[in-house]
């Protein structure tokens, strides 16, 4: 009897041990996924949370996000963008400019390998590809020392790519397919995370767009109201000389022709 | 954050808000292609000609765009391409509407042709408002610079 006693308190203390380490990995697991911006939390999931659950990344301007959150685990600011530099697929040197311009860019960071990253590659060769904000589209891959040109090349046909290891550790992507929503005239990223097809990607990032999180000006660089009003000052002067937009006369042929003109 | 970028003995430092290239065409049969460096203040698209077709259509009144094309080796320091240590810088004036490859509306051009490292180049830049010349020459200038050029293999 004693035996069986002492049997069964061996093993309720084991068990007990086993149930203390799942536990402790469970927290782990939710302890990772809160750092990377997916809070399982119900009571405390907003609804924006909520739309934005596959969209881990987006976020307002610096002011309206939430004190201590970051866009991904190592980079801790939206405004630390840079241009990206590598190399394309059949060897050129190329640096494609995405902040302090005046377009936008949405950067997919796909491989060669992985099978939902072949859907996006088909959607991308589409003529018709409709990319949400107006923005550029641009697939970075990794470099050449962790993909296959070829494959690469293969897979892109007229797309802008750019296969650089350097840009992948900089934006701090975890897994691909990945997707990067940057403003150009705010250089600073507005929106990121993963999405499983195309429509889902447009989706999430008009959202971004449209809660006003890159510049509204688009394409056209912030004046000051000083030179707005010279502006207007200039255009009503030219009217006035029956100078409308479009006149041939705006359009000088050779700088002597501008100054015979001036 | 400045990019640079280097290819084919080519070294370009990228100023912000610039993209660049620097590549060399396939050469079809019979063909000799040489290297070209490309950089403008505007979007560069895959599909593009060596002079800028299917760029400085895209430039604004605020735009610039560079080119740097290789002639080879055979032809440095020849009359028509002049040995220089420092790529020449261009001045607001080097812009001419009759420079352009095609004539468009508004946009000026300016071509340069010097001799590096053994090697000889056409310098082609494009503006997208001759009546800007001054601020965009010094932004052409500030990329014209970066252009580091190593000795042909």
């Amino acid at each position: 009897m004693t035996v069986l006693v002492v049997g069964l308190a061996v093993a309720v203390a084991l068990l007990g041990v086993l149930v203390a380490g799942l536990l402790r990995g469970h927290a782990e697991v939710l302890r990772a996924l809160h750092e990377l911006g997916v809070d399982l939390d119900p009571s405390s999931a907003s609804p924006r949370h909520k739309r934005d659950a596959g969209w881990v990344g987006v976020r307002g301007p610096e002011s309206s996000r939430p004190e201590g959150t970051r866009p991904t685990p190592r980079r801790p600011s939206a405004s630390d963008v840079m241009d990206l530099a590598g190399s394309t697929p059949v060897g050129d040197a190329v640096s494609l400019a995405v902040a302090g311009v005046g377009h936008d860019t949405l950067i997919a960071f796909l491989t060669s390998g992985c099978t939902t990253c072949r859907s996006f590659w088909e959607s991308f060769r589409s003529s018709e590809l409709e990319v949400p904000g107006g923005a550029r589209l641009v697939v970075a891959t990794r470099g050449s020392e962790a993909e296959s040109p070829g494959a690469v090349a293969n897979l892109a046909g007229d797309l802008p790519v750019v296969m650089s290891s350097e840009v992948w550790e900089h934006y701090d992507i975890p897994y691909a397919p990945y997707f990067v929503y940057i403003s150009g005239p705010g250089s600073q990223v507005v929106g990121e995370g993963v999405a499983a097809s195309w429509e889902e990607v447009k989706l999430l990032v008009s959202n971004a767009v449209a809660d006003g999180t890159t510049a509204p000006r688009k394409g056209r660089r912030a004046r000051s109201a000083a030179d707005q009003r010279r502006d207007d000052y200039v255009d009503r002067q030219l009217r006035d000389a029956g100078i409308e937009p479009g006149d041939p006369r705006l359009y000088p042929t050779s700088i002597t022709e501008a100054g015979d003109r001036g | 954050m400045t990019a640079s970028i280097s290819g084919f003995g080519l070294h370009l430092s990228v100023p912000r808000g610039w993209e660049a290239v620097i590549y060399r065409r396939v050469p079809s049969a019979g063909e000799t292609t040489h290297p070209v460096a490309q950089a403008a203040t505007v979007p560069i698209p895959t599909q593009r000609g060596d002079y800028g077709g299917g760029i400085v259509e895209t430039l604004g009144s605020n735009d610039v765009f560079v080119a740097f094309l290789e002639f080879g080796t055979q032809a440095a320091g020849s009359a028509l391409f002049p040995s220089v240590t420092d790529v020449p810088a261009l001045i607001p004036d080097s812009y001419r509407a009759r420079q352009l490859q095609r004539t468009i509306p508004g946009q000026a051009g300016a071509q340069r042709f010097f001799s590096m490292a053994g090697r000889s180049f056409c310098l082609y830049s494009v503006i997208g408002s001759v009546a800007a010349r001054f601020a965009l020459c010094r932004q052409a200038n500030e990329l014209i610079g970066s252009l580091r050029v190593q000795a042909a293999p």
